[in-house]
């Protein structure tokens, strides 16, 4: 458990190494999830289109 | 002179011709779902051996301490800042250039990722700022001409939104991509051309890597991993954008 909490603290510098990961990974995760869904709804529509014309 | 760079622009131009089977969106369309899946399957091991060796294998800075660590993050994401804004430069030339449509979805598809590096970059340099300069933010050359940076990111991405007219706006914006590109050797010689709080590179080329070998690979695999996400996210918005114009083609939208 110690140990653990030696790794979060990085002996002080911990409050500020984990709030870039978390700033970097949260930013990065949005920009690659945003175009999936967005691509995924509009497949949706477009298929939709075609099974209505059909 | 001009002879040469009409020989130059005839020759590029005849390479585009002859591969215009593949800058056609379908085919793009269509090869980028391969191409992503790869990219994802190289990116995935070299992203959990550059966090696990940069945050807990690597050994502590003997200045800095643990405080070091923000490197992993801070230094490909501004060397994907510039990186970006380089090829957005260049879709942006042979948009103009060659009227390429698929250039011109790329350059849009690249300006939005860059400008989020480009703020990363300028984030994680301020937290790194606070404990090692005691402050968050000084005017700096080079944390002044990153901020310019991200403003022309920002400037890329507002005027393809606000001029309704698609076609004025790829090419107003394409314009100012290529005038921006002045500021990427800026952001780079910085450090070397005015007396800055900032340090020097870190890694200026690959065989002078001013770091010990154990701190760099984690390094390099960060710088690695980064840039093939960005073209991960590029190819994934290009899609979304080719299908958007479909849609709207279509009247669905």
């Amino acid at each position: 458990m110690i140990k653990y909490l030696e790794i979060i603290n990085m002996h002080g510098y911990g409050i500020y190494v984990w709030p870039c990961y978390i700033i970097s990974s949260i930013l990065i995760s949005y920009n690659i999830l945003k175009p999936i869904i967005l691509h995924k709804k509009a497949v949706k529509i477009l298929k939709s289109n075609i099974d209505k014309k059909s | 002179m001009k002879f040469k760079s009409k020989i130059l622009n005839y020759t590029i131009g005849r390479l585009f011709r002859a591969s215009a089977k593949y800058l056609k969106l379908d085919y793009f369309y269509n090869t980028s779902n391969i191409i992503i899946k790869i990219l994802t399957i190289i990116v995935i091991p070299l992203i959990i051996y550059g966090l696990i060796a940069g945050l807990f294998i690597a050994p502590s800075d003997e200045i800095q301490g643990d405080g070091f660590r923000i490197i992993y993050v801070h230094v490909p994401a501004a060397f994907l800042s510039l990186f970006v804004y380089i090829n957005l430069a260049i879709f942006s030339g042979i948009y103009l250039i060659w009227r390429i449509k698929l250039f011109d979805i790329l350059a849009k598809a690249s300006a939005s990722i860059g400008a989020v590096f480009t703020f990363i970059a300028l984030v994680t340099g301020s937290i790194w700022g606070k404990p090692m300069w005691g402050t968050w933010w000084i005017w700096d050359a080079r944390l002044t001409s990153e901020l310019i940076l991200l403003f022309l990111y920002w400037g890329y991405i507002a005027i393809r939104q606000s001029i309704p007219n698609e076609k004025s706006a790829a090419k107003i914006a394409a314009f100012i991509a290529i005038l921006g590109i002045i500021n990427v050797p800026i952001v780079h010689f910085s450090v070397d051309w005015w007396f800055t709080l900032h340090q020097g590179s870190t890694i200026s080329n690959i065989t002078n890597i001013k770091i010990a070998s154990s701190m760099a690979y984690p390094l390099l695999a960060m710088i690695c991993s980064f840039v093939l996400l960005y073209f991960i996210i590029v190819l994934l918005k290009a899609k979304q954008i080719i299908l958007d114009k479909k849609l709207i083609k279509l009247n669905l939208v």
